[in-house]
């Protein structure tokens, strides 16, 4: 339940359940359940059933051991410096899972690195989930630096493929 | 190694802009300050091959440099520009931004620690029509260059040529070169003899103090 709540943020979770309580009335509730703690009670039912446990335990682990700047002494600019390609950063303040800050560190070390990026911060309040919605700025800037790269590399973009019939 | 190559569009430029740009070397490492719609930087990654990234805080400006394949990231002035490397870039440059910045003084002593040079560019307001419109109706001036009311302005550290000029004394910023020009970025004999009155935006080229 806890790491459910990492997924989401704290103005996403207040909008959604407040302090709204399940039976509607704390005076004659005798054990106090705000939907919130219905909620999560339901997501982490769902979860244990949808994931085995170990396997969950050793995914997570391999996300923990994960870093890129490990096989160059530690040094992230080293590890990007063979990159070719030009990079988009984007990331989203309310990810308390991946923060701007993080982003950040890719971003200066790119600029270091002497590669092509961009970078936008994203205002949102889903989270970690961010990504995966469509928010209008988030899918309007990286609409935007796809067709850039479209049109560097002559492929054609969205607007001009036709509609498949 | 060698950069991606830089998209083929080009842009018509503003005048302003065509002098700085006049003033960076080819292949050049560059770092805009308040890039705007990345104007400058589109036209030095392509005629000058230049390796430049600029800094914006503004969405559609930022949406806008995504289209021009400009290097922009979002990042405020405001928090610091620690996060540069000493010496690690060729110039770093801030078109009209100056003005508009919590601590002026600060953000040049940085863009001269991350560089040997810098250009500074900001609009007048000891220009003539300023001093008559305060000195006659006693109110703060809204002028061609400095189009905002005093409630309403971006522009929270206007000052004049001498003012800054006075900044750069104290704080040891060494004057390479200054260049002064009108509303429609033209100079001429009257500019060039009483730049304080007469122009209303000013290039400054900055270097590091020189050592005694």
């Amino acid at each position: 339940m806890v790491g459910h709540i990492t997924y989401l943020s704290p103005d996403g979770m207040g909008r959604k359940f407040g302090r709204e309580i399940k039976s509607g009335d704390i005076a004659s509730a005798t054990n106090v359940e705000f939907q919130v703690e219905s909620y999560l009670h339901y997501q982490g039912r769902a979860f244990s059933r949808h994931f085995d446990a170990n396997t969950y335990l050793l995914m997570t682990r391999a996300l923990d051991y994960f870093d890129p700047a490990r096989d160059f002494d530690d040094s992230l600019d080293r590890a990007l410096a063979q990159a070719q390609c030009k990079f988009l950063v984007l990331s989203f303040p309310s990810d308390w899972r991946f923060s701007t800050h993080r982003s950040t560190e890719i971003v200066d070390a790119l600029v270091r690195a002497r590669k092509n990026v961009a970078s936008a911060i994203i205002q949102s309040d889903h989270g970690h989930d961010s990504f995966l919605l469509p928010i209008d700025r988030y899918t309007e800037a990286f609409g935007i630096w796809m067709n850039q790269v479209a049109d560097e590399v002559g492929a054609c973009t969205s607007a001009q493929i036709p509609d498949a019939r | 190694m060698k950069l991606a190559p830089a998209p083929v569009h080009r842009y018509p430029m503003r005048a302003d802009l065509q002098i700085i740009a006049d003033r960076v070397n080819p292949g050049a490492r560059v770092l805009d300050l308040g890039c705007g719609e990345g104007d400058l930087l589109a036209h030095l990654q392509n005629d000058k091959q230049v390796n430049g990234y600029g800094l914006d805080v503004d969405p559609s400006n930022i949406a806008t440099c995504f289209a021009k394949g400009v290097n922009v990231l979002e990042q405020d002035l405001d928090k610091g520009i620690a996060n540069f490397q000493s010496d690690s870039f060729d110039m770093v440059v801030m078109t009209e931004t100056l003005q508009s910045v919590q601590s002026p003084h600060l953000l040049v002593h940085e863009m001269l620690r991350i560089a040997e040079e810098c250009v500074v560019t900001f609009p007048n307001f000891g220009h003539w029509r300023c001093r008559l419109h305060l000195l006659f109706k006693g109110k703060m001036p809204v002028a061609e260059h400095l189009p905002h009311s005093w409630y309403d302005t971006p522009n929270i550290h206007l000052c004049t040529f001498a003012d800054f000029e006075g900044l750069c004394l104290q704080e040891g910023f060494r004057i390479i070169e200054r260049f002064v020009v009108d509303a429609r970025y033209q100079n001429g004999l009257l500019i060039n003899r009483f730049p304080n009155v007469f122009g209303t935006l000013a290039f400054y080229r900055l270097g590091r103090e020189k050592r005694r």
